[in-house]
């Protein structure tokens, strides 16, 4: 119940915080730019602004590191002890991208699929992570991209239906 | 039985009920706080799912190994199967898995496949390569495994199972536990109900009896009171009639003696009604007075009284139907109330007001009333029935403030009441008495 009523009252707050943001950043419909590297990350659906042909927003790492970094410590469920991780809120991202939808269809490498509440990022700092414990996420630990939820933060974190959302090896995400 | 024994069962037995409340509810809370912190999924439980995840991988690195060797995938897909693979293998041979996966009995193939997934990893490269002897090496090192995935994915779903069954129990045997705990729980807070209940019963008895003692007190000061006044009045005025009649001696002349006579008489004959009406007070407080019932005819007793203490006939209205059913009531009583009535009627109404004397018979009583144009004040009306008490506009006449307290508590001890209302300016005072039984009407 309180754990309702806490997420209600901070997806209010980031509905009026989020939304001046998303207008400004959203406004310039101009393209995004194209990559230079090797994509690492696929966006699809529900967003305005994109850089492929098919409606897609494309990213290589250095794309993701223009936004503002974001640090999350906290204890998995797939490792000891509590480890540190760097990346960029979730949020930014779907911000950039105009994303306006309900759910956020998470593909990973290894075919794992999972759909996630959008209020989720807007709800807890959700991050979207490349590093942990200062070294690069490689394909073998769960990289190049990890789903992070500040677990430590929020005990109504510490469920396995919050568990299933981290997901690594993050390859394409689409906004329904 | 003394009285230290059960005053100390009165602390003690509320004492234990709120300590064993108190207790058994603390109880209840821990117990119910372990359920809540049983109630959660641990994360070793997903050993399932990453079993499962490891094996799927593992089938579709073989899967694309045979495909590449028949050209029909691509060294792409085989890398990326690659990397899947060794990130599936690297969950479970890693951090919580791992000691899980030791937990379950599988250490030894733990320790088997962190060696084997280096040169699997060498032998998927060769492969890469256009290394055809690699692929075949490749799927028989998979080929090993596939036992140990198989039986993993088994073991860890029974194992979740197993676990939450546990829980389950546990969690229902606390429950249970908390059922008794609250029952007990119930049980303490009835006995405390029940103390508080006694305890409450006693204090109101000792309040009545504090009421009744200080109405007591009451009475005796308003006692002195009126013997002050009342009792010393005639008295004085006996006195100063006698000093009179002594100073004068016989010069004067004999119209005037016997006016002094008279008011010295006259003065005797109150003091010795108030002390009539005060004996009656006591009798009445002490029990003596009994009420004998037997039949009697309300109407004729009314007219009776009024004729002995000569109620003037000009001023009563006679209203009495003619066919009054006889009462049930002590007829001495009864003759008491209605001089008491009739003295009051004719004292307290207004100048030249008559006084209507009506009657009416109801299914279990008659009612007799007399009514005289007059009025009593609003503060004093509650209190007129009072034992002494003397209404605003009564101070100045020589009652005694017995009256009609005398003649309520009269009514009452014969099974009927005697009520006071008001109505445009009149004031009716309402004497009701229990009408006979129709058989005895038959007598």
């Amino acid at each position: 119940m309180g754990h309702f009523r806490r997420r209600l009252i901070l997806a209010t707050i980031a509905l009026f915080a989020a939304a001046p943001r998303a207008l400004s950043e959203v406004a310039p419909e101009g393209a995004l730019p194209a990559p230079s590297g090797p994509v690492i990350l696929e966006v699809s659906g529900k967003i305005s602004r994109s850089n492929s042909p098919d409606g897609k927003a494309l990213f290589d790492a250095d794309m993701l590191a223009t936004f503002p970094p974001q640090e999350l410590t906290t204890a998995t469920t797939v490792t000891d002890g509590v480890n540190r991780f760097d990346g960029i809120l979730m949020r930014d991202l779907l911000n950039h991208l105009g994303a306006e939808g309900e759910v956020v269809r998470a593909i990973a490498l290894n075919d794992y699929v999972i759909d996630i509440p959008i209020e989720d990022f807007t709800a807890f700092d959700v991050i979207l992570a490349h590093s942990m414990d200062g070294e690069r996420l490689s394909q073998r630990t769960k990289g190049p991209l990890w789903i992070v939820y500040p677990r430590d933060d929020h005990p109504e974190l510490d469920d396995i239906r919050y568990d299933y959302r981290w997901v690594w090896q993050l390859q394409h995400i689409e906004i329904r | 039985m003394s009285t230290i024994p059960k005053l100390t069962l009165a602390l003690l037995l509320p004492a234990a009920a709120v300590f064993g409340f108190a207790v058994l509810t603390g109880v209840s809370m821990i117990r119910l706080n372990q359920v809540q912190s049983e109630m959660r999924i641990s994360s070793t439980q997903n050993m399932l799912w990453v079993s499962s995840r490891a094996h799927v991988a593992h089938l579709r690195l073989s899967e694309t190994l045979l495909a590449l060797a028949m050209q029909q995938s691509s060294p792409e897909v085989l890398e990326q199967r690659l990397q899947t693979y060794l990130a599936a293998m690297h969950l479970l041979t890693d951090g919580p898995q791992a000691r899980r996966m030791q937990e379950l009995g599988f250490g030894a193939e733990l320790v088997a496949i962190q060696a084997g997934v280096a040169q699997l990893e060498a032998m998927v490269r060769r492969a890469l390569l256009g290394d055809d002897a690699a692929i075949a090496q490749a799927r028989a090192l998979l080929t090993q495994y596939e036992t140990f995935l198989r039986s993993s994915d088994n073991r860890a779903m029974t194992a979740a199972w197993d676990e939450m069954g546990g829980k389950l129990d546990l969690a229902r045997d606390q429950l249970q536990r908390v059922w008794m705990l609250m029952l007990g729980a119930l049980l303490a807070g009835l006995v405390l109900i029940a103390a508080l209940v006694l305890t409450s019963r006693k204090a109101r008895t000792q309040a009545d009896a504090l009421e009744r003692e200080r109405q007591a007190t009451e009475i005796y000061r308003n006692f002195a009171g009126i013997i002050s006044h009342q009792f010393l009045t005639p008295l004085s005025i006996t006195d100063s009639t006698l000093q009179r009649l002594a100073r004068q001696g016989l010069t004067q002349e004999e119209g005037a003696f016997q006016a002094r006579i008279r008011t010295a008489r006259d003065a005797v004959a109150r003091l010795v009604r108030l002390v009539e009406r005060s004996l009656d007070v006591a009798r009445l407080d002490a029990g003596q007075i009994k009420a004998r019932g037997i039949q009697t005819d309300l109407a004729q007793l009314a007219r009776d009284v009024a004729q002995r203490e000569a109620m003037p006939d000009d001023i009563l209205d006679w209203q009495l139907p003619k066919d009054l059913p006889p009462a049930y009531c002590d007829a001495g009583l009864t003759d008491i109330i209605l001089s008491n009535l009739y003295a009051n009627a004719l004292r307290y109404r207004f100048e030249g007001g008559r006084i209507t004397i009506s009657a009416a018979a109801e299914p279990r009583q008659l009612r007799l009333s007399l009514s005289n144009p007059g009025a009593i004040s609003a503060t004093d009306a509650p209190r007129i029935f009072e034992r002494y008490y003397r209404a605003e506009t009564a101070k100045h006449s020589n009652g005694t403030g017995l009256g009609l307290f005398i003649a309520r508590r009269l009514a009452e001890l014969q099974g009927g009441t005697l009520r006071l209302s008001q109505t445009e300016g009149r004031v009716t005072f309402t004497l009701s008495l229990p009408r006979a039984a129709p058989e005895m009407q038959d007598d």
